[in-house]
């Protein structure tokens, strides 16, 4: 293998899920996709990391700031979800159930990691509220850190007199009870409510 | 469950050899050094993917070789199951049949095994943490959510001692990790409870059996807190005692200091039982959770008991093997006597052990 090869490989391989061999194979195709590919793939790759910043008001991912999500006059301005990342904004994006503000705390409060409140957008969001947000929906995840970040912010928030409430663990919709795992369907019984 | 066969390549002193078990009882006899507790613990490690030895992975790793394999075939119920696990410096890595594992906790509950070593003849008598690890270890072979829970409790331990021990945190912040600790906690500890409450009669039961004699034994819990109180008495345990706490750096209170009291004829063993009878008591505690496995409707974990016999006397032993060889699933005994080979008769394997090889005898 070349050198420019090596160089592009050793880069791959700094991504998420990607090893050595898979990072031979994708050097491989991106040689195979014609002369024009791999120099569109470049100023793709460019322009991102030149452009792409986090949202000023909510961290979300953007190349304007305001992001378009909060500049949407359509969005709700009464509802505020914190999310801990980007995906899990676009995860709930792709349900189509919420048409409320967002605010992306970069991650979960997180000891052991060293992640305590001053490396998350916390204080970002404290500056956000309450203005016109009646309800906070807490939405990070039923990790023990993501349970822990939801009682802190449930806390720091409890003074502005919001709706605080945290979004519901369990079974998903559609599946079969025996195909649940363990944990979610313990949660999920101890979270039962009455019909 | 039962382990048909055992393939090793690179463990510890034992040869690269495929060994074929029997379904029942399974005696591996040899001297000192020659591999016979290294094969339970290469089983012990596909159960729990834990040595029940204190080691570091290299250690396992036989000597100048880079890399350890183990495999299993299984039968779980009426179905076969391949089970491979691969130790290298760098890690390990688990497959189940030809796929690899998603993740530690899928591969973990597949084959269900409990040894006994000599380590655990100090059950009775050494420290709580001992007790705790069974305790656990119990609960998840009776309710399999209660690995998650475990561990979840751990680390929002971990996070919180963390933060006692930095000093540097928000109110807010470590109420926020105390409020989970409490949750877990709770319910840790009640799970727990329930644990031993349900190991109690079987162990009752099985010490009568292995002592030849009506014994009025018991277990209990002495939690670690005061569990009247619940989720919020134990936050409030957890506020009351912030001080001492962060003068100390670690948590003072809660499931983390729960202890397994076991009884004997009215007292406790750790203080009145005799040395013969710890032994016996810490016997019957595994035999009673295989019991009460198999009582649950599951399958019965593949039991290992590494020299179990060693310091036991006559009856006990004549006892024990009698309860042992009663079991309907299978069942590996390590032994350097002879004399057991005689009073085993009935054992569906023997196993010579000599060099790191197991050899059959017919």
């Amino acid at each position: 293998m070349s050198e420019s090869m090596k160089r592009l490989v050793g880069l791959l391989r700094q991504l998420p899920g990607v090893g050595e061999k898979t990072a031979q194979r994708l050097v491989m195709a991106l040689l195979n996709a014609g002369p024009d590919f791999g120099p569109a793939l470049a100023d793709a790759v460019r322009e991102v990391a030149e452009r792409v910043r986090p949202c000023g008001v909510c961290g979300n991912l953007t190349e304007e700031s305001p992001c378009e999500l909060c500049a949407d006059p359509r969005r709700e301005r009464g509802l505020l979800c914190v999310v801990e990342r980007v995906p899990d904004l676009l995860a709930i994006e792709a349900s189509h159930e919420y048409r409320g503000l967002y605010h992306v705390l970069g991650g979960s409060l997180s000891p052991l990691d060293g992640v305590g409140p001053d490396e998350l957008r916390v204080e970002g969001l404290l500056a956000r509220l309450p203005g016109e947000v009646r309800e906070v929906i807490l939405a990070t995840s039923a990790s023990v850190e993501g349970e822990a970040t939801a009682l802190y912010l449930k806390r720091r928030l409890s003074a502005l007199g919001l709706k605080v409430t945290r979004i519901a663990s369990g079974i998903p919709v559609g599946g079969e009870l025996e195909y649940v795992d363990r944990g979610t369907l313990g949660r999920a019984l101890a979270g039962r409510r009455e019909l | 469950m039962i382990v048909r066969s055992l393939q090793l390549e690179g463990f510890r002193n034992l040869a690269t050899q495929s060994v074929e078990l029997g379904a029942g009882l399974n005696l591996l006899h040899g001297d000192n050094g020659q591999g016979k507790t290294n094969a339970l613990e290469a089983i012990h490690l596909l159960s729990s993917l834990r040595s029940f030895r204190a080691c570091r992975l290299r250690e396992i790793i036989g000597h100048g070789l880079a890399r350890a394999e183990l495999r299993a075939q299984l039968t779980v119920g009426r179905a076969p199951l391949a089970l491979r696990l691969v130790l290298e410096p760098g890690g390990r890595r688990t497959w189940l049949g030809e796929r690899p594992a998603r993740d530690p906790a899928e591969f973990l509950g597949q084959l269900q095994a409990v040894a006994f070593t000599p380590d655990d003849l100090a059950m009775v008598k050494g420290a709580p943490a001992q007790r705790r690890r069974f305790l656990d270890r119990a609960a998840f072979l009776l309710q399999p959510a209660h690995l998650l829970l475990a561990r979840d409790f751990s680390l929002a331990l971990r996070a919180r001692n963390r933060l006692l021990r930095t000093g540097r945190f928000q109110p807010e912040e470590l109420s926020a990790f105390s409020e989970t600790l409490a949750r877990l906690g709770a319910e840790l500890t009640a799970r727990r409870r329930a644990c031993v409450e349900r190991l109690g009669p079987a162990f009752q039961r099985v010490c009568g059996e292995l002592l030849g004699r009506p014994a009025a034994a018991g277990l209990g819990l002495q939690a670690g807190w005061r569990e009247a109180g619940g989720e919020r008495g134990l936050l409030g345990e957890l506020q009351a005692g912030l001080e001492r706490d962060r003068r100390r750096g670690a948590t003072g209170v809660g499931p983390q200091l729960d202890d397994l009291e076991l009884g004997l004829d009215g007292q406790p063993a750790r203080r009145f039982a005799s040395q013969g009878q710890q032994r016996t008591l810490a016997v019957a505690l595994l035999l009673a959770l295989v019991d009460e496995v198999v009582g649950g409707g599951a399958e019965q974990p593949v039991l290992l008991l590494d020299d179990v016999s060693s310091e036991l006397d006559a009856g006990n032993r004549r006892r024990l093997f009698e309860r042992v060889g009663a079991l309907a699933g299978q069942v590996l005994v390590t032994t350097t006597d002879a004399g057991l080979l005689g009073e085993l008769r009935g054992a569906a394997r023997v196993f010579e052990v000599r060099d790191g090889r197991l050899l059959a005898r017919q």
